[in-house]
C-alpha cells in the first residue's frame, strides 16, 4: 500500500456506496493502478454483503406474530361499560332467582374468602411492623456469622489440608447448635401439646408461643403473641397481647393493648394498661376488668360487665352489657340490652332495626342522650345476601380494586398478558401446580417459622402465598379476556381483556351453590399459571 | 390513512421485521417483543401521518430505529452516546487488510451474530441500521442525531470490532486472512 492509496475509512465507505459522487471518482481512477486497493475493496463488498444477508438470516423467521393489543377507542370503552352491565344486570336477575335456596353461611366455609384473607395479611402486616426491625437485625447478624466462621473454618483447615470438608460442615453445625442462643429479640415456645411459661417465670423479651395448648401463667415484659386452639393467659404482660385461637381467656393483667380473637373470647377480672379490641363469635368481658383506653368488642353475642375508660364501641347480634363506660357507648346489633348496674357517662347511639329492641333495664343508667338509630331492611327476617345492595356494592368495589391491581400486575410484567395455557391438558396441569403450591407454600412458611430465623422468610412466603391467591383470579381473568377477545384483527388492548375477564370471573365466582368451586378452580389455576410464568422467566421450567 | 383492517395485515406482514431490528438494536437488555408491540401501538396512534404512497415497511421500521435508539440513549446517562467524531474518524483510519469474508461468515454465523450482539451501543446501532434496514449513511445519522461522516466512521469502526472479534490472537482459523478466502 502506498501513501497514494486511500483511508480505510474511505473505502469502508466505498464500499458501501455511501462516498460522494466527486470522491467516488476519484477513488476508482486510483483502482485503476493499485492492486491492493482493488482487492480490499472487493473483500469489503464481500463483507457488506455476508454481514447484511447474516442480519437478515437472524430475523426470526419462526416466531408466532402475537396478537396486535390495539389501544382502547372510545366505543370499544362504552361497548365493555354496556356489556358489564348488561352482565351484572343478568347476573342479578338469575340469583335473585335462585336466592331462597342459598345458604348465605356457605361463603363463610370457602378459604378463599376476601374478608379472612385480608384480616390474615392485615395481622401479618401489624405484627411485621411491630417485630420486623429487630427480627430483620438479629437475622442479619445471624447470617453474617453464619457465613463468616465456615470462612474461617476453611482458611484454617488450608492450612492444615487434610479433612477441609468436615472441619467446614463442623463449623456450621456448631452455628445451628447455638442458633436458639443467638436470637435475642424473640422468646419462642412452641410444641405439638402444650406450650407453656410456668408460674414464677419473667421473660424480658417478646414472646411468641403457639402449639395446641398455650398457658401463659408467668410474666411477660415485652409483647406476647400466642397462637393455638386454646389460650389461657394468667400471668401479667407488659406489652401488648395478640392472641386467637378457639377459646381465648386473658386475666393476668396487660400493660398495651390487647388483640384477642377467637371462636370464644373470655377477658377476666384485670386491668388493661391501653385499649381492648377483640371478636369472636361469644365476647365476654367480665366484671372487675378496668380497661383504662377504649374498648372495641364484636362478635355473636357480647357482654360487657367490666369497667371501659374511655369509649366503648361495639357490634354483634345480641350485646349486653352490665358495666360502666366512662365516656360514650356506639352499638350496633339485632338487640342491644343495658341491665343494672350499667352504666354510661357519656351518650349511648344504639344502631337497632326496630326501637324496641334496644332495652333499657331500670337501674341501668345514662347520663347523657340516647340515641335509637332505626336502620332499614326487612325486619326481623335473615336476608338472602343477593337480595341486599351492599352485597353488589362490595362486588363493584372488590371488581374495581382487581382491576385496577390488575392493571398494574399487567403494566409491570408484561408475559402475563399473554401467559398461555396451550389446551386442557396444560390447564390440567396448571391446576396440579397450583393445588401443589397452594399446599405447599403455607407449609413451608410455617415450618421456616419453626426455626426462628426464618420468621421473616415464613412471613415473606405467607404474604407471596396470599397476593398469589389474590392475583390468581386476575391472571385466569386476563385468560378469559384474551380467548373470548381474539380476533383476526388482532386482540384489544389488555385493560379491555381483562376487565372482560374479571366481570365473567367475578360473576362465576358468585353464582350460588357452585361459586365457591369455580373460585377454587379458579385460584389454582391462576396460581398453577403465575408460578409457572414465574420460573420461567428466572430460567426454569416446570 | 389505512384502516383497520388493512393496519392488521401491515402488523402480520411486519412484525417478524420490526422484531428482528429491535432485537438486534436493543441487544438483548430489554425484551424486544415488548419493544416491537410499542413500537405498533405508536404507529397505530401515528397513523394519520403515514403516507400511504410509500412503503409501510420503511415508515414502522424508522418508528422502530428512533423508539429503539432513544431506548438505548435513555438508557445511557451519559450525554454522548457515540463519542467524539474526530476520535472516531482517526481511530476508524485502522488497517481493513482482514475483511471478514462470506464463507467466514456463514461458517461461524452464529459466533458472528455473538459479536454483533455484544458490540458496544454506539458501534451496533449504526452497524445494524445500516446494514439491517439497508439505510444510507443520511438515514443513519439523521436517527442516531450525528454526523453522516461520524455515522460512517462509527459503521467503519463497527466492522474493525466485529474482525478483532472474531480473529483470536493467535489466528486460529487461517480462512479470516483474504488471501485465504
Amino acid at each position: 500500500m502506498t501513501t497514494g492509496c486511500p483511508s480505510p475509512l474511505v473505502r469502508s465507505m466505498y464500499a458501501d456506496g455511501e462516498l460522494a459522487a466527486a470522491e467516488a471518482a476519484a477513488l476508482e481512477a486510483h483502482l485503476d493502478s493499485c492492486v491492493a486497493c482493488r482487492e480490499r475493496i472487493g473483500a469489503l463488498s464481500a463483507e457488506r454483503a455476508a454481514l447484511r444477508s447474516l442480519l437478515a438470516d437472524a430475523e426470526p423467521a419462526d416466531v408466532a406474530v402475537p396478537g396486535f393489543e390495539r389501544p382502547l377507542g372510545a366505543r370499544a370503552v362504552a361497548l365493555l361499560g354496556l356489556g358489564a352491565l348488561g352482565a351484572g344486570v343478568f347476573a342479578a336477575s338469575v340469583w335473585n332467582a335462585l336466592a331462597d335456596a342459598v345458604p348465605s353461611e356457605l361463603h363463610w366455609l370457602s378459604p378463599l374468602d376476601p374478608g379472612a384473607l385480608l384480616s390474615l395479611l392485615l395481622s401479618l402486616v401489624l405484627f411485621v411492623i411491630t417485630e420486623g426491625i429487630a427480627m430483620l437485625t438479629s437475622t442479619i447478624e445471624l447470617a453474617a456469622l453464619a457465613v463468616l466462621v465456615p470462612l474461617l473454618a476453611y482458611a484454617g483447615a488450608a492450612f492444615l489440608k487434610p479433612r477441609a470438608g468436615a472441619a467446614v460442615l463442623l463449623s456450621v453445625l456448631v452455628i445451628a447448635a447455638a442458633l436458639p442462643l443467638r436470637s435475642h429479640a424473640f422468646e419462642l415456645r412452641q410444641s405439638k401439646g402444650a406450650t407453656t411459661v410456668p408460674a414464677g417465670e419473667t421473660i424480658d423479651d417478646t414472646v411468641l408461643a403457639a402449639g395446641q395448648t398455650v398457658s401463659i401463667d408467668g410474666d411477660v415484659n415485652g409483647d406476647l403473641i400466642a397462637i393455638a386452639r386454646v389460650v389461657t393467659i394468667r400471668g401479667h404482660v407488659a406489652g401488648d397481647v395478640i392472641t386467637a385461637g378457639e377459646t381465648v381467656e386473658i386475666q393476668g393483667g396487660v400493660g398495651g393493648s390487647v388483640y384477642a380473637a377467637g371462636r370464644g373470647v373470655t377477658i377476666k377480672q384485670m386491668r388493661v394498661g391501653r385499649n381492648l379490641y377483640t371478636a369472636g363469635r361469644d365476647v365476654a368481658v367480665e366484671a372487675g376488668v378496668e380497661v383504662a383506653g377504649n374498648a372495641a368488642a364484636a362478635g355473636d353475642s357480647v357482654s360487657v360487665d367490666g369497667k371501659v375508660g374511655v369509649d366503648l364501641l361495639t357490634a354483634g347480634n345480641a350485646l349486653v352489657m352490665r358495666g360502666e363506660v366512662t365516656r360514650n357507648v356506639n352499638a350496633f346489633g339485632q338487640t342491644i340490652t343495658l341491665l343494672p348496674p350499667a352504666s354510661v357517662g357519656g351518650n349511648l347511639v344504639a344502631h337497632v332495626r326496630a326501637a324496641d329492641n334496644l332495652q333499657i333495664a331500670p337501674g341501668a343508667t345514662v347520663r347523657g342522650n340516647v340515641d335509637k338509630q332505626i336502620s332499614t331492611g326487612p325486619p326481623g327476617a335473615r336476608v338472602s345476601k343477593y337480595l341486599m345492595t351492599s352485597f353488589y356494592t362490595w362486588q363493584v368495589v372488590r371488581l374495581a380494586a382487581a382491576f385496577l391491581i390488575g392493571l398494574l400486575l399487567l403494566w409491570v410484567f408484561v408475559g402475563l398478558r399473554t401467559a398461555p395455557l396451550a389446551d386442557a391438558g396444560a390447564g390440567v396441569k396448571a391446576g396440579a401446580i397450583g393445588l401443589v403450591a397452594a399446599i405447599a407454600l403455607p407449609v413451608v412458611a410455617f415450618i421456616a417459622c419453626i426455626t426462628v430465623v426464618g420468621i421473616p422468610l415464613g412471613i415473606v412466603t405467607l404474604i407471596l402465598w396470599l397476593l398469589g391467591l389474590y392475583l390468581a383470579k386476575i391472571v385466569v381473568a386476563q385468560l378469559i379476556g384474551r380467548k373470548l377477545f381474539a380476533s383476526a384483527h388482532g386482540v384489544p388492548h389488555y385493560a379491555a381483556t381483562l376487565l372482560a375477564g374479571l366481570v365473567i370471573v367475578f360473576v362465576a365466582i358468585n353464582l350460588p351453590w357452585i361459586g365457591w368451586l369455580i373460585g377454587i378452580a379458579v385460584t389454582l389455576l391462576g396460581l398453577g399459571m403465575i408460578v409457572t410464568y414465574v420460573s420461567e422467566r428466572s430460567g426454569h421450567t416446570l | 390513512m389505512t384502516s383497520e383492517a388493512d393496519f392488521a395485515q401491515h402488523y402480520r406482514n411486519n412484525y417478524r421485521r420490526v422484531l428482528g431490528l429491535c432485537r438486534h438494536l436493543l441487544g438483548g437488555h430489554q425484551s424486544a417483543e415488548d419493544a416491537a408491540q410499542e413500537v405498533f401501538l405508536r404507529a397505530h396512534r401515528a397513523l394519520a401521518s403515514y403516507d400511504t404512497t410509500r412503503p409501510f415497511e420503511g415508515w414502522i421500521l424508522t418508528i422502530a430505529s428512533n423508539y429503539c435508539v432513544d431506548v438505548v440513549r435513555r438508557r445511557r446517562k451519559e450525554a454522548q452516546l457515540f463519542g467524539s467524531e474526530g476520535e472516531e474518524r482517526i481511530a476508524a483510519e485502522a488497517d481493513d487488510s482482514d475483511a471478514l469474508g462470506e464463507l467466514l461468515a456463514q461458517e461461524r454465523a452464529a459466533e458472528l451474530k455473538a459479536a454483533i450482539a455484544s458490540l458496544p451501543e454506539r458501534y451496533r446501532l449504526p452497524l445494524v441500521l445500516a446494514y439491517y434496514r439497508d439505510a444510507s449513511y443520511d438515514e443513519v445519522a439523521a436517527a442516531l442525531g450525528i454526523t453522516r461522516t461520524h455515522a460512517g466512521a462509527l459503521i467503519c469502526r463497527a466492522k474493525q470490532a466485529l474482525r478483532r472479534a472474531m480473529t483470536p490472537a493467535h489466528a486460529e482459523c487461517p480462512t479470516l486472512n483474504k488471501e485465504t478466502v
